[in-house]
């Protein structure tokens, strides 16, 4: 594809025309400088501030690594104990890159420590509560470990950071209510078709609704996800490909999730369930609503049911955009079976939350349980690719 | 940090412990911190009596005691930050959902325990010091069952989950 062609497709992407051929074409051809140039232009900031605000640091940062080297130093207790072996394909190694969903780095039982819990699989963590996908992307740790592991599963949990780190869904948002940005991106239409072929359970009222106040630049910064995703797996699984040669990583499989929809909202969260103490606690420290409420009401959206709705449009897509992902590389690229979406969709509920974005331990827990489900047993998901968290839990 | 706070504990307790066996060493039979912690107002003022005219050394027993007293701050530190990192480990290891969130209760309820401990210390230099005046009395053994009974909660609920453990695999 020439430059000049290229450019002109990254235009349309940021202002919300692409068609969906022109998407496959550009995804077909994206490369690392391109993700980089269409960042810079969604943020509207230059890359080395994009990636001095996306930064982990401080604290946080010093404990996602203390959390990290306990759990590696688990798998690789378990690795010197005789772990891989060629005759015991029930066991398997994954490697976890990721946000918060994968590191929580205090009191929480986050998704890897679920996982890891398992006597059959060992873990490798990279994951960094507060992780952006984008910074996941540029650091490349993975590529490392992927040499070095050769893993059966590799995890991914990234995108919310970049949505609402900094603040920035503030400037996903049409305070007028009037947005008509979905009708003109043919391909989230698509999507939603495909959800109403399948019969998935949208709540039409809320998803229309929310979407009158989602702007182009929530639109683009979707498309900007489908392509890393798109970008990252491909690089995994055609991985030392080129000339026809064997893949890297002939069989590894690749799990993605989506999250629930979170709740904006400032609430203490002081209740009288004593198993539940350490929610007001870290609402408290977190200063709950930094992420989803203050920003919202930044722009003047100060109804909390419009605040909810939002969200719900929000998730719903990114959600969909994953599964999508799943589907290009099962039905286009015809790599079955090597691309699942963990859908915990209305597996939280709107009382499950620890604070605005992660859940409650036990639902962590939950959900934990599914990825269990889908690197034990590939073929039982729900439907095609993708494993349905409340389906497993009903 | 793990490893610090071990240091600490081991060297503490085992400084504790040694004093202990000291003041037995020098007076064979006589009462000891527990003894002090669950006596009423008669018995208190019987037992410093005695600390008062009983020697460690040079001293008498009562200084030794306070000097325990004030190492055992520490010890609470180093035994609460320990109980806390262990029902933690124990928590990552635990699948089953509610044994889980009650060992992530185990948090706040060594920390309680060390807290408690810290009111039972100072309630214990107080009367040491205010046994014989009007009101200067008070009773230490609401603090100190309250302690023990948080932390033998915190052991029952690693016991549980441990015994679960070996039992299902």
């Amino acid at each position: 594809m020439n430059q000049r062609f290229k450019s002109s497709l990254i235009d349309k992407l940021l202002d919300n025309s692409i068609e969906i051929d022109e998407l496959k074409w550009l995804r077909e051809d994206i490369d690392a400088a391109d993700l980089s140039c269409i960042i810079q232009r969604i943020y509207d900031l230059n890359e080395s501030y994009i990636l001095k605000i996306s930064a982990v640091n401080g604290m946080l940062e010093k404990l996602n690594v203390i959390k990290n080297k306990r759990r590696n130093n688990r798998f690789f207790n378990k690795i010197r104990k005789g772990f891989r072996q060629v005759s015991k394909s029930d066991r398997k190694i994954i490697l976890a890159e990721g946000d918060s969903w994968f590191n929580y780095p205090i009191i929480l039982t986050d998704l890897v420590d679920v996982i890891g819990m398992d006597k059959d699989l060992a873990v490798y963590s990279i994951a960094s509560g507060g992780d952006w996908l984008l910074n996941m992307l540029t650091a490349r740790v993975y590529v490392e470990e992927l040499s070095l592991l050769h893993p059966d599963y590799f995890l991914i949990s990234g995108g919310g950071n970049d949505l609402v780190g900094s603040s920035r869904i503030a400037a996903m948002l049409d305070p007028t209510g009037q947005s008509n940005e979905y009708a003109r991106n043919e391909w989230a239409q698509y999507m939603i078709g495909k959800v109403h072929a399948a019969g998935i359970q949208l709540n039409e009222d809320d998803f229309n609704e929310g979407l009158k106040y989602i702007s182009k630049d929530f639109f683009a910064l979707l498309m900007f996800f489908h392509l890393q995703y798109y970008f990252l797996i491909s690089e995994i699984l055609n991985a030392g490909n080129k000339g026809n040669k064997t893949p890297k990583f002939e069989n590894i499989k690749i799990i993605t999730q989506g999250y629930d929809y979170p709740v904006p909202s400032y609430e203490s969260g002081i209740g009288v369930n004593p198993l539940h103490w350490y929610v007001p606690l870290i609402r408290k420290f977190q200063q709950n609503g930094n992420w989803l409420k203050t920003p919202m009401q930044l722009r003047g959206i100060n109804d909390a049911e419009t605040q909810r709705k939002i969200v719900y449009a929000m998730i719903f897509l990114f959600n969909e955009m994953m599964i999508d992902i799943g589907h290009i590389f099962t039905d286009d690229k015809k790599m079955p079976g090597r691309v699942f979406h963990i859908d915990a969709r209305e597996s939280v509920g709107e009382n499950g939350w620890t604070d605005e974005l992660h859940p409650k331990a036990e639902h962590f827990m939950k959900i934990g349980r599914v990825f269990k489900q889908c690197i034990k047993n590939p073929t039982s998901a729900t439907y095609q690719q993708v494993f349905v968290v409340k389906e497993f839990n009903k | 940090m793990r490893l610090i706070a071990w240091l600490c504990f081991i060297l503490l307790a085992a400084t504790l412990k040694y004093l202990s066996w000291d003041f037995q060493h020098f007076n064979p039979g006589i009462p000891n911190d527990f003894a002090f912690e669950t006596a009423g107002k008669d018995e208190t003022r019987a037992i410093v009596e005695t600390w008062d005219t009983s020697s460690w050394g040079q001293h008498s027993v009562t200084t030794g005691v306070k000097l325990f007293t004030f190492i055992d701050f520490a010890y609470i530190l180093a035994y609460s930050y320990i109980l806390v990192t262990l029902s933690y480990d124990r928590m990552q290891l635990e699948r089953h959902t509610f044994l889980n969130n009650l060992l992530r209760l185990c948090f706040p309820l060594a920390i309680l325990a060390g807290l408690f401990d810290v009111v039972e210390n100072i309630l214990f230099l107080f009367n040491m010091e205010h046994y014989d005046l009007a009101g200067g009395y008070i009773s230490i053994s609401p603090f100190t069952y309250t302690k023990w009974t948080l932390i033998a909660i915190v052991a029952l609920i690693w016991l549980i989950s441990k015994i679960k453990s070996l039992i299902i695999r």
